[in-house]
C-alpha cells in the first residue's frame, strides 16, 4: 500500500496522469514557444516589441488564481465562454493542458527568444542567400542550433507541470481526475500523523520520475552533433527580418488573439470577479469598488506587500547571481562540483511546494531545538520562507544560464583572458553583457513566482510572516471570491505594467553598464 | 479575539497566533511533532479526529478545566485531553435565485440523493477538509455507502474547501451545497444571496476542540489561555464569528436557527462515536474515494 | 550575363536617413568596391541588394529582372546572389563539405553533380583535404575560404562580400586579397565588395565607389581616384593610409 486510504491502483492512475499531462504540456509549450519566439525575433509581425514581453505574462499569474479565472470563463454550467469548450468545460485533462501550457510556455519561449537573439543572424542570412526559404532556414540552421535551449525549456515545462498543484486541484479534482501532487496534498491534509510519512513516500515516487526526465533531457541535449554552438556575433548587426507580406495581417491578428486568450481573458475574468458585489454577479451595472478598497486597506496587505518584495527581489537576485557564477564554473571552467550542483537543483524544482514546506518545517524544528539548547532562538518565519523560495526556484536560472554559456564560442572570452582579466572582471564585462537577455529572462522567471507564491508560504508563515500568497489564501478561505479576485487582479495588473516597463532595451542597457 | 486574550494574559506575555485552515494547522503541527516537538502551546481547530489521534499518540496535556464545566459531556474528552470550545455545524446551503420556480431546494440530506438535483450539488473534499470528513463519517453511518453512490450518480462535485462551495453556489455553477453554516451566515451578512437549510434529518455537529500540547514550554500560561476560551468574552466572540457556542445559555449567531431548536434534530455525537469513526477513518476515506471520487 | 543597376535607392531607418537616394551601375564582370568609414551605409547598401533589407525607395534591377521596384520585392532566397559575411557564418553543426554543398542541396541538384561541383570549388580555394572538418576545427582563414567556396558554388551572377577579411591577421589578409583577385580574373564573375580598408579596395577593385554618411562621394577606377581625389571628404579619407 503506497498510501493510507488510497488504493495502489489509484496511485498508479494518478502517476500516469501526472506523467501524461506533463508530457503533453511540454510538447505543446515547446512547439508554441518555438513559433512565438521565431515570430517575435525573426519576422515582421505587427507589434513584435510589445508581444515579445507580453507573451510570457501568464507566468505572472499565480496558478491558484489562474484556475479560478478560467473556471469563471469556462465552467460548464455558467462559464462566460463555455460554448468554446467541449463537454465538461474547462474541467478535466484538456482544460488542465490548456491552462498549464499558458504558463509553462514561458520556459521554452523565453529560452528560445534569448537563443534567437543571441545567435549570430548572419548564420541564418547565409542560408537565405544560399537559396533557403524561411522554413528551410529554420529547419536546417536555426533549429539544430537552438536544440539545447529548446530541450532545456521543455524539460522545465515538464517538471513545472509535474510538480504543480494549483491547476490540477482546481480543474482536475472537481471531475475526479487526480494527479500525484493532489494525492500528496490530501495525504498531508487529512492523513493524520501517518499522513506526513505517506505523503513523503508519494513525493519520492514523483522525485524518481523527475530524475529520470532530467537524465533523459541531458542525453537529448548531448545528442546535438557538434559543440561550438552559435557564435554570438557583434551586436551591431540587426537580423534581416522575414517578411510575412500577404500573411502578415492574418498572422499578426492570430498572434494578438492568442495573447488575448492567454492573458487578456483571465485578466478580464479576474477584473469582473473583483468588481462583482458577490461571486457570480458580473453585470457592469452592479460593479463596485468595495472589494478593491477592502484589499488595499487591509493592514496585512501592506505587510504582505513589503514582505513579498523584500523576499522575492533579493532572493531572486541572489539565486540568479549564484546561478550565473555556478554555470560559468560548470561550463567554462569545467568544474564537476558546480555541474553536479546545477544538476541537483532539478530536484527541488520538481518537488511539490507542499513537500518542500513540510521538509523545511522538519528542519526548522531541529534548528529551533538545537538553538534552544544553546539559549538562542530563531523566530522569524521569513527566513524559512526565503529558503523555501530559493530552494524551489534556483533550478530555473542555473539551467538557463548553463545552456546560454554553452551556446557561446569560447573565443569570445579568450581575448579578455589573454589580456589578464580576472574572473570577476571577465564575468562583469564580458559575460554579463553577452548573456544579459538570458539573465533577465531568468530573473523574471525566478522572481515572479516567488512574489506570488502561495503553497509553501501558507505552511511556513507565522506572526509577521504575511506574504501576498498567504493574504490571497486568507481572502479566498475566509473572505470571498471577489476579494481574492481583487488582490489577484491588482497583482496581475502590476506585473503587466512592470513587464511593459522592463521591456527589452531598458533592462539590457542596465546590465550592459551603459 | 487576539486583543481580549492578550489582555487576559499577564502583561509581559506575548501571544503569537498562527491562523490558517484546520488541515494546514494539522499538517504543520504534525510535521513539527514528527521532527521532535511542536512550537505550539495550544491548538484549536475544527477537526475532532485530529485531537483523537493526538491524544492516542500521547501528544496532549490533560487538563480538566473548571472553566469548561458548562460544556456538555459528549463534547469533552473524559480524560480532559481536549474540550469542545465551539460548535460549527454542517448544513445544506442553496442559492434561492436558482430556485425561483416552485421546485424548491432540498430539505434534508436524503433529498440530495434525489435525481432532480443532478449536477446541482457540491461539497468540500473530505480528504482536504476536516469538517467535510466529519459530515461524511456521520452520513455514511446513518445512510450507508449507497447514499454516496446516489450522490455520485448525481454528479456531485467534491473538491476544495467550504469557501469554494459558497462560490459555486453564488455563481450558480452548483446552486446547492453541503457546507459549514458559518460560511453561509458570513456570506449572507455580506450581501450574498445564499441561504441555509437545516436538514430535517439532522444537522451535522463538527466538534471544534481546544487542547494543550504536552511539550508546551509554558504549561501554566497555556492553561490560563485555555480557560479564557471558555469565558463569556471568548464565547461571545465565537458567536459573532457565526458559530454556535456550546454553553447553553449563550446566544446564537445572527440569522441562525436558535441553538435550542437546532439541538432537537441534530445528529448524535459522543466520545464513543468519535472513537468508532476514528478507528474506521482509513476505510471511510478509501470508500469515499472509490465511490465518489472515481 | 547581366548588369546590376540601382536607381534612386534609399533607406530610412528609425527616423534616420541611412542612405540617400542613389544611382549605381555595376557592369557585368566588374570588381566594384564600396569603400567608406564605419557606419557610412555601405553594408546597408549591400544588404539591400541581397534582399536582406527592404529599400525605402527606388529600384534594383539585375539584367532584365527587377529585384525591387513598384509592386516587386523578391525575397533573398530567390535572388541567386552569392554572399560572404564578415563573421564567415559557416554553420557550426555542418562540416566543410555540407556547408559548401548546402546551396546546391536547397536548389535540388542531384547528389553526384553536387559532389563534383563542391570538390571543384574547394579546389579553387585550396581546401580539398578538409571536407570532413567542422568549423571549430578550422582556422579563421580556412573558415573564410569555406565561406567563399559556398558563395561561389552556385555560380552566381554576382558575388557579394561584406568586409570578409577584417577578422583576419595582416599576413592572411594579404594572401586572401591576392586569391580573391585571382578568382575574379579566372572566373570572370561580377564582384561587389564592401570594405573600410582602402588598401583592399585599391588592390583588388576595377572600380571604387566611395561612400560617406549615406552618399556617394566619388566613383571611378582606382587610378582615376588616386590622381584626382575629390576635395573634402575623399582627400581626407585617402590621406590616412
Amino acid at each position: 500500500m503506497f498510501a493510507d486510504g488510497v488504493s495502489n491502483s489509484a496511485v498508479i492512475e494518478a502517476l500516469a496522469r501526472s506523467l501524461s499531462l506533463s508530457l503533453v504540456v511540454a510538447l505543446v509549450s515547446g512547439a508554441t514557444g518555438c513559433l512565438a519566439a521565431w515570430l517575435v525575433t525573426r519576422s515582421d509581425v505587427g507589434g513584435s516589441r510589445a508581444l515579445a514581453g507580453l507573451f510570457s505574462m501568464p507566468y505572472a499569474i499565480p496558478a491558484y488564481l489562474l484556475g479560478m479565472a478560467w473556471i469563471v470563463l469556462g465552467n460548464p454550467a455558467v462559464g462566460a465562454i463555455r460554448e468554446l469548450f467541449p463537454e465538461g468545460g474547462i474541467y478535466g485533462f484538456h482544460g488542465m493542458v490548456l491552462v498549464e501550457s499558458t504558463v509553462a510556455f514561458a520556459f521554452p519561449y523565453l529560452e528560445l527568444k534569448a537563443g534567437f537573439e543571441r545567435m549570430d543572424p548572419s548564420l541564418e542570412e547565409a542560408a537565405r542567400t544560399s537559396g533557403a526559404g524561411p522554413w528551410r532556414v529554420f529547419r536546417d540552421v536555426s533549429f539544430p542550433l537552438l536544440w539545447p535551449p529548446l530541450v532545456n525549456g521543455m524539460c522545465l515545462s515538464f517538471l513545472y507541470t509535474l510538480s504543480s498543484f494549483g491547476v490540477p486541484a482546481m480543474l482536475g479534482m472537481p471531475v475526479r481526475q487526480f494527479v500525484l501532487t493532489t494525492l500528496i496534498y490530501s495525504q498531508f491534509k487529512l492523513g493524520g500523523m501517518a499522513g506526513i510519512w505517506s505523503g513523503l513516500r508519494l513525493s519520492l515516487l514523483l522525485l524518481v520520475m523527475a530524475m529520470l526526465v532530467l537524465a533523459l533531457s541531458n542525453r537529448l541535449v548531448g545528442l546535438q552533433r557538434r559543440r561550438g554552438g552559435a557564435i554570438t556575433g557583434s551586436r551591431v548587426s540587426r537580423p534581416g527580418l522575414v517578411r510575412l507580406s500577404g500573411a502578415r495581417v492574418p498572422v499578426t491578428a492570430a498572434a494578438w488573439a492568442v495573447f488575448a486568450l492567454v492573458v487578456a481573458l483571465p485578466w478580464g475574468a479576474l477584473a469582473f470577479s473583483a468588481l462583482a458585489p458577490v461571486a457570480g454577479s458580473y453585470s457592469p451595472s452592479e460593479w463596485t469598488l468595495r472589494n478593491l478598497e477592502y484589499v488595499l486597506n487591509l493592514p496585512e496587505f501592506r505587510e504582505a506587500l513589503v514582505n513579498s518584495l523584500a523576499l522575492s527581489l533579493p532572493v531572486a537576485t541572489f539565486v540568479v547571481g549564484s546561478g550565473f557564477v555556478l554555470a560559468f564554473a560548470a561550463v567554462r571552467r569545467g568544474s564537476r562540483l558546480a555541474a553536479r550542483l546545477v544538476e541537483s537543483m532539478g530536484v527541488p524544482f520538481s518537488t511539490p511546494g507542499t513537500v518542500i514546506a513540510i521538509l523545511l518545517i522538519f528542519a526548522a524544528t531541529w534548528v529551533s531545538a538545537a538553538l534552544g539548547r544553546v539559549g538562542l532562538s530563531l523566530d522569524s518565519p521569513l527566513v524559512w520562507i526565503a529558503l523555501a523560495y530559493a530552494v524551489k526556484y534556483c533550478a530555473v536560472s542555473a539551467r538557463m544560464l548553463t545552456a546560454a554559456y554553452r551556446q557561446v564560442h569560447p573565443s569570445l572570452e579568450e581575448a579578455a583572458v589573454v589580456s589578464g582579466a580576472t574572473t570577476f572582471i571577465l564575468l562583469r564585462t564580458i559575460w554579463l553583457p553577452l548573456l544579459s537577455r538570458t539573465v533577465l529572462a531568468a530573473w523574471f522567471l525566478t522572481a515572479l513566482p516567488m512574489f506570488t507564491e502561495l503553497t509553501m508560504s501558507v505552511l511556513l508563515t507565522g506572526p509577521g510572516g504575511a506574504t501576498l500568497g498567504t493574504v490571497l489564501f486568507q481572502l479566498q478561505e475566509y473572505a470571498d471570491q471577489p476579494s481574492a479576485a481583487a488582490l489577484a487582479w491588482i497583482l496581475l495588473s502590476a506585473a503587466l505594467v512592470g513587464a511593459f516597463f522592463m521591456r527589452g532595451r531598458r533592462a539590457e542597457e542596465i546590465l550592459e553598464g551603459r | 479575539m487576539r486583543e481580549p486574550l492578550s489582555k487576559a494574559m499577564p502583561p509581559d506575555v506575548e501571544v503569537m497566533w498562527f491562523q490558517s485552515g484546520s488541515e494546514n494547522i494539522a499538517s504543520k503541527v504534525n510535521a513539527e511533532l514528527a521532527a521532535g516537538a511542536s512550537r505550539a502551546d495550544l491548538v484549536l481547530t475544527s477537526d475532532p479526529f485530529w485531537y483523537y489521534e493526538l491524544k492516542d499518540q500521547g501528544c496532549l496535556l490533560p487538563y480538566k478545566s473548571e472553566a469548561a464545566r458548562d460544556i456538555p459531556d459528549i463534547y469533552v474528552d473524559p480524560d480532559g485531553a481536549y474540550a469542545g470550545v465551539r460548535l460549527p455545524v454542517m448544513v445544506i446551503g442553496y442559492n434561492p435565485r436558482y430556485f425561483t420556480d416552485n421546485s424548491g431546494p432540498p430539505r434534508s440530506w436524503k433529498d440530495l440523493a434525489d435525481p432532480r438535483f443532478k449536477r446541482l450539488i457540491s461539497m468540500p473534499n473530505p480528504l482536504e477538509s476536516g469538517s467535510s470528513f466529519t459530515a461524511v463519517a456521520l452520513l455514511q453511518s446513518r445512510f450507508g455507502w449507497d447514499y454516496f453512490e446516489r450522490l455520485r450518480a448525481n454528479d456531485i462535485i467534491a473538491a476544495g474547501g467550504n469557501s469554494s462551495v459558497i462560490t459555486r453556489m453564488e455563481t450558480r455553477e452548483r446552486p446547492v451545497g453541503i457546507v459549514l453554516l458559518e460560511n453561509v451566515l458570513k456570506a449572507w451578512d455580506k450581501g450574498s444571496p445564499v441561504r441555509p437549510v437545516y436538514p430535517s434529518d439532522g444537522t451535522i455537529p463538527v466538534l471544534s476542540p481546544i487542547a494543550i500540547l504536552r511539550d508546551t514550554r509554558n504549561p501554566e500560561l497555556a492553561k490560563k489561555a485555555y480557560d479564557w476560551f471558555f469565558s463569556d468574552e471568548a464565547q461571545r466572540a465565537i458567536v459573532r464569528g457565526s458559530m454556535y457556542s456550546l454553553i447553553e445559555s449563550a446566544p446564537s449567531p445572527e440569522h441562525s436557527l436558535p441553538y435550542t431548536e437546532l439541538k432537537k434534530s441534530m445528529m448524535p455525537w459522543s466520545a464513543g462515536i468519535l472513537a468508532q469513526m476514528f478507528a474506521e477513518r482509513a476505510v471511510i476515506k478509501s470508500k469515499f474515494s472509490e465511490t465518489v471520487l472515481r | 550575363m547581366s548588369d546590376l543597376r540601382l536607381m534612386g535607392v534609399s533607406k530610412r531607418f528609425g527616423g534616420k536617413d541611412v542612405l540617400m537616394p542613389m544611382d549605381m551601375l555595376v557592369t557585368n564582370g566588374a570588381f566594384v568596391s564600396l569603400l567608406g568609414p564605419s557606419g557610412c551605409g555601405k553594408t546597408t547598401l549591400l544588404r539591400l541588394i541581397a534582399g536582406l533589407e527592404t529599400p525605402s525607395s527606388g529600384q534594383i534591377v539585375l539584367g532584365n529582372t527587377t529585384l525591387y521596384g513598384p509592386g516587386v520585392n523578391i525575397p533573398p532566397e530567390k535572388r541567386r546572389f552569392g554572399m560572404v559575411f564578415q563573421s564567415y557564418a559557416v554553420w557550426p553543426h555542418m562540416n566543410v563539405f555540407e556547408n559548401v554543398e548546402y546551396p546546391l542541396k536547397v536548389r535540388g541538384m542531384a547528389r553526384p553533380e553536387r559532389r563534383e561541383r563542391v570538390m571543384k570549388m574547394l579546389a579553387l580555394v585550396h581546401m580539398e583535404g578538409l571536407t570532413d572538418r567542422y568549423p571549430h576545427q578550422l582556422s579563421g582563414g580556412q573558415q573564410q575560404r569555406a565561406a567563399l567556396a559556398r558563395g561561389l558554388v552556385m555560380e552566381p551572377p554576382v558575388l557579394l562580400l561584406d568586409e570578409p577579411l577584417s577578422n583576419l591577421d595582416a599576413r592572411l589578409r594579404a594572401e586572401m586579397r591576392r586569391e580573391i583577385r585571382d578568382l575574379h580574373r579566372s572566373l570572370g564573375i561580377t564582384i561587389l565588395y564592401v570594405t573600410h580598408d582602402q588598401r583592399e579596395a585599391f588592390e583588388m577593385a576595377t572600380r571604387i565607389v566611395i561612400i560617406n554618411e549615406g552618399r556617394i562621394e566619388q566613383e571611378g577606377g582606382p587610378g582615376e581616384i588616386r590622381e584626382n581625389p575629390a576635395p573634402g571628404f575623399v582627400s581626407e579619407f585617402l590621406s590616412h593610409v
